[in-house]
């Protein structure tokens, strides 16, 4: 589990800030209020510092350069200021990211996971997946089956992977359209039609059927358990 | 300045004149004097006077015509006094210090309106980076802590937030400074992150997308024209009517400009109002029916454009559509070799 530090002033956004993190897996503390300093961030000893540059009593980005001088912890800049000027400055004062608010919680997720991984070169998450009759390599892009496998398209495998990520559980339309997007594919209500047709073709093919069911009005569904297929 | 109004304004003078030569004459006639005399007299009196009137004439057609010149010269005419150079005399230097005293007190005027503004709009900069965090706060909030309501509120946080950045450009549209920062940016890239803002609304929308020669880089503020783009995204949105939105961006390159076209399916804008659309608080006829409509995002756009040295142009036709399109100029200074 990576610790997480945040040095925020405002008291709620900070508390929502450390619910969030925690909810997400993370370790996270905040400064004590009042004491952004070097010394308090030091003391406790994140891996990553989430700082935002409007601080009371103290400025950001000076101790951003501080921290710079005496250690190599990835550090994202939370601010109101939506300028490049105030980007760039973070930059050159030693900041990794940059982040303006209002931010959108996931995006922020995606941004500390990101730099996390490229820092302490996490191992990438598991990447074959058992999904009961089948299993997913999403590195590969492959479907197997006892019976065979088969290649996916980028489309099909977000969509394969969206549904792995919630097993069992009822995967809005618009949800997956969100999901796709999220990986730049732009796709439109009647391609993801043609997409879960086609990827329910693929797995038939190899013999897997009806582990995607239609809950009209809801949504799809992935089945993973033996018993309820 | 004319010799003729000049003479007529001294027409007093002259009679005054004409009433003490008459006397004088008068008094010849009574010491019988000879003809002579008088007629001189006479001819004395009068082109001392139309001489005198003359050289006057003519010294104040030189001054008053050498102001008018460096008046016409000037770009900012109140600096006129500066202007005038040394008075010859006392005429001359009361003009110059009303003139002065006119001066200064208007600079006095317009300072006091331009530190009152910009006391304004540093205010105005501050609320709503402070604003921010409070909405920062309520998404995560609701991310936290999911409940029935969560997509809604997160629906309307969202809206508040829009707005508030719509008020943070409108201040900044007008800033005097340079706050902006070129630099090269795929387009590709802008149109994604602009997109991808607009996520919620636009898959609720059940948009179709196309993105077309979108692979080339364009010089611009990344964070003005994302929020050009918010703007004409959020228009097409609030203007479709059909059952399904169309969205397509299109990239153009030509040798001096790149093109970003935006064309949708909505209402789009009549004829007649096309020439108004980025007028501010235009609404036009459509934007009246639809009563989110501001007047403000198109007028913006024009405005942000404006300042950084691209184009905007709209055209339309009622019922099918809009087509936006954004002018990247590329002129060959602009390419770093």
């Amino acid at each position: 589990m990576r610790k997480i530090v945040i040095a925020e002033d405002d008291e709620k956004l900070c508390r929502e800030l450390l619910t969030f993190l925690t909810n997400n897996g993370f370790q996270a503390e905040s400064l004590p209020p009042g004491d952004y300093s070097l010394k308090a961030i030091q003391k406790a000893q994140p891996e990553l510092l989430l700082l935002d540059l409007g601080l009371p009593g103290t400025d950001g980005l000076y101790l951003c350069r501080e921290l710079r001088k005496v250690s190599e912890i990835p550090v994202i800049v939370i601010t109101s200021q939506n300028t490049q000027m105030a980007e760039l400055m973070s930059m050159n004062q030693g900041a990794d990211d940059f982040v303006t608010k209002p931010f959108h919680p996931q995006i922020l997720l995606a941004r500390i996971e990101a730099i996390l991984k490229r820092v302490y070169r996490d191992p990438a998450p598991l990447e074959k997946q058992e999904l009961g009759l089948f299993s997913l390599d999403l590195g590969k892009a492959v479907v197997t089956s006892q019976t065979g496998s088969v290649e996916l398209t980028k489309n099909e495998l977000r969509i394969l992977d969206c549904l792995a990520r919630h097993k069992n559980q009822i995967v809005s339309r618009d949800d997956l359209i969100s999901h796709l997007w999220d990986s730049e594919l732009f796709v439109d209500d009647n391609t993801l039609t043609v997409n879960m047709t086609r990827l329910r073709g693929k797995l038939d093919a190899i013999g897997v059927q009806n582990v995607i069911q239609t809950k009209r009005g809801l949504g799809y569904v992935l089945l993973c358990d033996m018993e309820s297929i | 300045m004319r010799y003729g109004i000049y003479l007529r304004e001294r027409l007093g003078q002259l009679l005054f004149l004409s009433g003490v030569l008459a006397t004088i004459e008068i008094f010849l006639l009574t010491v019988r004097a000879s003809l002579a005399i008088g007629v001189y007299t006479a001819l004395c009196f009068y082109g001392s006077f139309f001489l005198l009137i003359g050289l006057e004439y003519r010294r104040k057609k030189v001054y008053l015509g050498t102001i008018r010149a460096s008046l016409d010269a000037l770009d900012k005419k109140y600096l006129l006094p500066e202007m005038m150079g040394y008075a010859e005399n006392q005429e001359q230097r009361i003009l110059k210090e009303i003139l002065q005293e006119l001066e200064k007190s208007m600079a006095d005027h317009v300072n006091y309106y331009k530190n009152t503004e910009q006391e304004y709009k540093e205010y105005i900069e501050l609320w709503i980076h402070e604003v921010k965090t409070p909405i920062a706060t309520g998404k995560l909030m609701l991310d936290n802590h999911p409940s029935h309501l969560g997509l809604q509120l997160q629906e309307e946080l969202e809206k508040i937030e829009d707005y508030t950045e719509q008020a943070l450009f409108y201040a900044r549209s007008s800033h005097v400074e340079k706050d902006y920062l070129i630099r090269a940016v795929s387009l590709k890239t802008l149109v994604t992150q602009a997109v991808t803002h607009n996520k919620r609304s636009l898959i609720a929308k059940k948009v179709s997308l196309t993105m077309e020669g979108l692979e080339t880089t364009v010089y611009t503020d990344e964070k003005w024209l994302a929020f050009i783009l918010n703007q004409l995204i959020s228009n097409s949105i609030k203007y479709s009517d059909k059952e399904k939105l169309k969205l397509s961006f299109t990239g153009v390159a030509g040798r001096e400009q790149i093109c970003l076209k935006i064309r949708d399916n909505g209402r789009g804008v009549k004829s007649a109002d096309l020439d108004r659309v980025f007028e501010k608080g235009f609404t036009g006829s459509l934007g009246r029916q639809a009563s989110q409509a501001t007047g403000l995002g198109l007028y913006l756009c024009k405005k942000l454009c404006g300042r950084l040295g691209h184009g905007i142009q709209i055209a339309s036709t009622e019922g099918e559509g809009c087509e936006v399109t954004l002018i990247f100029p590329r002129g060959s200074y602009a390419e770093v070799k």
